[in-house]
């Protein structure tokens, strides 16, 4: 087995091979490492990798499972955390030069309970700054897109899918807040998972909209993000919105069978596409239909109203949560990042308070529309990644600009808490991956991962890899 | 990872040397632009609507 072999390794894989001792967390976190020694300056995906702690961790892991200490799928599996999550003891800049020497002092839930796992701490990735900031704003150097290094990764969990595209580390944690997670999962050719609002704790992570803020796995496979899952999900008495519900075994649901699953399809979502996305979603319906699904048009109706409710709620809310930090080192801030915020500052107690009321009736809305469907597919993005010397325009108070943004499937899925997954649904002729979107009602996370997975079940798009290395750019 | 405070991260990214430069605030015209939308928000027959609680998700 080669370290190419081994560096894409599902987590579902490697922790086969652990479990039967075909394979040991040090050599598979040293493949790992080897990799990223080589090709991580073209890719940007790290801010702090943590090598020398990797190395002994896999080296515990490896005692312990030979001891019969066998703690489960995570066991010994080398992953990144976005850097917004609290790690005790190390760095964490949440991207933004005005947090540059931070140190954290304590351990994030979703960090701990991944520790506990028996999960390998690779690093921290890269972000847009305080994840609101602008893809091309970067302070720590830029991310580029694995597929096409001239090109954008989208945010903000940019390092997470950098990471998980290029082969460093089986998974990642990331955060969506607008679609954060599942954007640049997109973009970049991975798994990307929000679930419902509640479900893993955002204890410890830094908040942009605490009612909007996601923790979600980024994976090359969605038994991957199930297994992630597993671990990192359920009930924590510090964090006021975790859900007060049993964690299922997120794995149950994927059996490939959707025979007789309604989907139904926004048709709002289905205009304006680039035409690359547009024949890939639709090939991507015929595998639903092929697969026995019951397919059914739909509408959100009316988005201007949630649009400009979403807005307002993001920048009021990341405004206060950002507010010390917007005092004392707004000169440290991206211009981008700085009007936002400055933008959610001059918001009023009633516009807050209204926009609310827009989401309420938007939820109400999503709700019956939801009501006899099983879930929801589009796509993820209307548009491809741009390219860095064709930056997209960031901070819009237009409404037109608005409905035209990349992100205007997306930020539904947020204000309704609803669960949303992106997976691979193709590529261009020049190689930019494809993604597809799959949603749910609130709590259906595993109904999503089952549709899901049966997509992924009849199709190859997840196993293809970005041409990164020499080798990798010889076509097979 | 239980001893994260010996840790010596083998790669520390270096902030830019640009940034931190004035920042073109987007008042008035944006501003007046985005009240424009909020306006148009509150007009969108939400009367008989509450806020939902900031920390609730429906499950229905």
């Amino acid at each position: 087995v080669t370290d190419d072999d081994t560096c894409w390794l599902s987590i579902s894989d490697a922790s086969a091979l652990i479990r039967s001792r075909k394979l040991s967390p040090i050599e598979l976190t040293e493949a790992i490492l080897r990799r990223i020694d080589t090709i991580e300056p073209e890719i940007g995906a790290f801010v702090t990798l943590l090598a020398d702690s990797a190395r002994e961790s896999a080296g515990r892991a490896e005692k312990e499972i030979s001891r019969e200490d066998y703690k489960g799928a995570l066991h010994g599996i080398p992953i990144t955390l976005k850097d917004l999550i609290n790690v005790a003891g190390v760095r964490m800049t949440a991207g933004s030069r005005a947090m540059e020497n931070f140190v954290s002092t304590l351990q994030a839930t979703v960090a701990a309970k991944l520790e506990a796992a028996g999960a390998i701490l690779l690093g921290k990735v890269q972000l847009d700054e305080l994840a609101i900031g602008p893809t091309t704003e970067y302070h720590f150097g830029i991310t580029r897109n694995p597929w096409d290094r001239e090109r954008l990764t989208w945010g903000s969990s940019s390092g997470s899918v950098a990471a998980v595209a290029a082969g460093f580390g089986c998974a990642s944690i990331g955060t969506d807040t607008s679609g954060s997670i599942r954007g640049p999962a997109a973009a970049c050719g991975v798994v990307g998972f929000k679930p419902t609002y509640g479900r893993v704790s955002r204890y410890g992570v830094l908040p942009l909209s605490w009612s909007q803020d996601c923790v979600g796995p980024v994976t090359r496979t969605v038994r991957d993000s199930a297994l992630i899952m597993n671990a990192v999900s359920g009930r924590d008495p510090r964090d006021a919105s975790s859900l007060d519900s049993t964690v299922p075994d997120f794995t149950r649901s994927l059996t490939g069978d959707i025979k007789g699953c309604r989907i139904g399809l926004p048709r709002e979502f289905f205009d304006g596409l680039d035409p690359e996305i547009a024949r890939a979603t639709k090939a991507a319906v015929q595998v639903f239909h092929d697969a026995g699904a019951e397919l059914q048009d739909v509408s959100f109706g009316d988005l201007d109203a949630p649009r400009t409710a979403r807005a307002v709620i993001g920048l009021a809310e990341a405004s206060a949560a950002h507010k010390k930090l917007l005092a004392g080192h707004a000169a440290k801030m991206g211009p981008n990042v700085r009007t936002r915020l400055e933008v959610g500052s001059a918001l009023l107690a009633t516009d807050y308070i209204d926009a609310q009321r827009v989401r309420s009736a938007f939820q109400q809305k999503f709700s019956d529309m939801m009501s006899g469907l099983d879930a929801l597919v589009m796509p993820t993005s209307p548009t491809l990644v741009p390219r860095f010397d064709d930056p997209p325009t960031f901070w819009s108070a237009d409404a037109e600009a608005d409905r035209a943004a990349s992100d205007r499937f997306r930020w539904p899925f947020n204000l309704t808490g609803a669960p949303a997954i992106s997976v691979p649904c193709g590529f261009t002729a020049a190689g930019l991956p494809i993604g597809l979107q799959i949603a749910g009602k609130p709590m259906a996370d595993e109904g999503v991962l089952q549709i899901a997975y049966a997509y992924e079940q009849r199709t190859d798009w997840n196993l293809r890899r970005p041409p990164i290395t020499a080798k990798e750019r010889v076509p097979a | 990872m239980s001893d994260r405070h010996q840790r010596s991260p083998q790669i520390e990214r270096r902030p830019a040397s640009s940034g931190g430069q004035a920042t073109p605030l987007p008042f008035p015209e944006q501003m007046a632009a985005f009240r424009e939308r909020i306006i148009a928000m509150k007009e969108a027959g939400i009367d008989e609507f509450e806020p939902a609680s900031v920390f609730q998700v429906r499950k229905d």
